[in-house]
């Protein structure tokens, strides 16, 4: 018994070896991978033969959709809840929004989305538990299906950013420049949304560019639990199947998506922070 | 020593986290003793069962004590932990210290493949390393140790450059103390506290990977249970019996709560300045 089926012979095992190349010494097999990367053939999935390419491709677009709702929710959650919380500092709602902090940096992500099923998905019925529909086949499904693990992302990348925003905003307000901005006689309004949380928005920007990064892999264990059909989904399918090319290219893509996602953020603090230029 | 008793004084959130933690290592120890059910003893009629006087929690879907397999999956989940801990400590600290103390090339690779480290999403590197070389205690150890060890080598390497530019140890080294004995007997116990709060936070980010391998099935595998297998039994019967997902999920939360808590508290003592910098370390 090989690879875990019966009724297949050494010869047969051996033939397929020699096929794939996995007798090959391990830097000839590395550079072989390497030469066809270049030329753009990233190998044959080892469980159905497909190329991997085709395989990966389908599964880039659904994570990108999950990742950008989400970051765009987070946001929305934790830029207004950190400047509430740095204004009306040590009242109710600003330890309101640290316990929120708290718990949401200590929760298991994924065990969130579970609880989220239990409570959404099962109780209520509100949201299907799992899957993903294409916008192309209506907006409102696809809302639907990408609302629960976008939900679950967003509340865990809330937390770190929103205690981001607090900190900053608060060491902001006490710059002079916001003294100078209501002596000037604008608005408490325009202060603080224009002068103050322009300024205090930049470290923010940072964070939320290392999330987006780790987003691209980083959703692994959430597209796992709502059968998400992205690329986490298919790195772990790749993981427990042992398709090892599948995982290889999984693996590139997400690290080159981290290191253009870092650029671009550099790129974009650029543009905020005329100091930098 | 005598300012983390103040500030757990004063500090009476970081106090309840410390009761947290200390709780819930003595169900840890104690429970598994007494407890009537062992923790492979299967009840095949009761398979499934609610929360009863009979079963506190209920049973998984062998018919296996909950509250048993919660307490032997706490051994098996924080000795994981401590381990993977105890591995990232041993190897971290003194690659972090040559770094540190030496500086130049050295300190340059040394750094360079700690940010190249850093800049994988933390679970990513557990897959990998489960990938390679199988899901085994061992296997899991090196993973999480290899998830942590980043953030604590650049929080001692930082330490170390700063302590090495103080006075004490420029006498020292006039004086002819040979490097190394500066580094063990000067300089490390100085840094002993950054370290601590360090390790707080990779307990903790080692309690989530743990938890999350072991729901994908990569962490020990049955008849052992740790925290992260029993939430992937838990939510294979989700449907039907929703507390099995609930309460190991709980037990997690609570515990990486508190370690995040701790730490935080800690940092707080040790350097004001970085309140509210969010750096736990991989999620």
């Amino acid at each position: 018994m090989y690879g875990g089926q019966p009724g297949v012979s050494f010869e047969e095992v051996e033939a397929a070896r020699e096929r794939l190349g996995y007798n090959d010494p391990i830097l000839v097999q590395y550079g072989g991978w390497l030469t066809d990367i270049v030329k753009g053939d990233l190998g044959n999935s080892v469980v159905n033969g497909l190329p991997v390419g085709q395989v990966i491709g389908e599964k880039i677009w659904p994570s990108v959709q999950l990742a950008i709702v989400a970051l765009f929710l987070s946001v929305f959650i934790a830029v207004p809840g950190g400047v509430l919380a740095a204004l009306r500092r040590g009242s109710l709602a600003d330890r309101f929004l640290t316990g929120f902090v708290s718990a949401g940096i200590a929760i298991p992500q994924f065990w969130l989305g579970i609880l989220l099923i239990l409570v959404l998905a099962i109780q209520f019925q509100i949201f299907p538990a799992s899957g993903y529909v294409s916008p192309t086949e209506g907006v409102g499904l696809w809302a639907m299906h990408i609302a629960l693990p976008a939900l679950t992302l967003a509340i865990t990348l809330a937390a770190p950013t929103m205690r981001f925003v607090r900190s900053s905003m608060l060491d902001v307000l006490s710059e002079q420049f916001v003294d100078v901005a209501k002596a000037k006689g604008l608005s408490s309004h325009r202060v603080i949304w224009v002068h103050a949380l322009r300024n205090a928005l930049l470290p923010a920007v940072t964070i939320v560019g290392l999330q987006a990064g780790t987003l691209m892999g980083g959703a692994v264990l959430i597209e796992w639990v709502f059968g998400f059909p992205g690329l986490g989904w298919l790195l772990v399918n790749a993981v427990t199947s042992r398709d090892y090319p599948v995982l290889q290219a999984a693996l590139l893509l997400f690290v080159a998506a981290f290191l253009l996602i870092n650029f671009a953020v550099e790129l974009l603090y650029r543009v905020l922070d005329p100091r930098l230029r | 020593m005598k300012s983390w008793k103040t500030m757990l004084k004063r500090d009476r959130v970081a106090l309840a986290a410390a009761v947290t933690l200390g709780l819930i290592c003595v169900f840890a120890l104690i429970w598994p003793i007494v407890s009537p059910y062992g923790p492979r003893e299967i009840h095949a009629d009761d398979a499934l069962s609610g929360p009863s006087a009979e079963y506190w929690l209920g049973t998984d879907d062998t018919g296996r004590d909950m509250l048993t397999l919660l307490a032997h999956g706490a051994r098996i989940s924080l000795g994981i932990a401590v381990a993977a801990e105890i591995l990232a400590v041993l190897s971290g600290i003194p690659l972090a210290m040559i770094a540190g103390f030496m500086g130049g090339i050295v300190d340059s690779i040394i750094m360079r493949t700690t940010d190249a480290l850093l800049g994988f999403p933390g679970i990513l590197i557990g897959l990998m390393v489960v990938a390679l070389f199988g899901a085994s205690l061992p296997t899991l150890m090196i993973a999480i140790a290899l998830m942590t060890v980043p953030y604590l080598i650049r929080v001692v390497r930082n330490a170390v450059v700063v302590e090495k530019q103080r006075l004490y140890v420029v006498s020292s080294n006039a004086l002819g103390v040979k490097p190394g004995t500066l580094l063990r007997s000067t300089i490390l116990p100085n840094i002993v506290s950054p370290v601590i709060v360090q390790v707080s936070f990779g307990l903790a980010v080692a309690i989530l990977t743990e938890a999350s391998l072991g729901f994908l099935g990569l962490s020990v595998q049955p008849p052992a249970a740790s925290w992260g297998t029993l939430l992937q039994v838990g939510y294979s019967y989700i449907r039907i019996t929703p507390w099995l997902v609930t309460f190991p999920g709980i037990l997690i939360f609570v515990n990486v709560w508190a370690l995040n808590t701790l730490g935080d508290a800690g940092r707080d003592v040790l350097d004001p300045r970085l309140r509210d910098t969010v750096d736990h370390g991989p999620r």
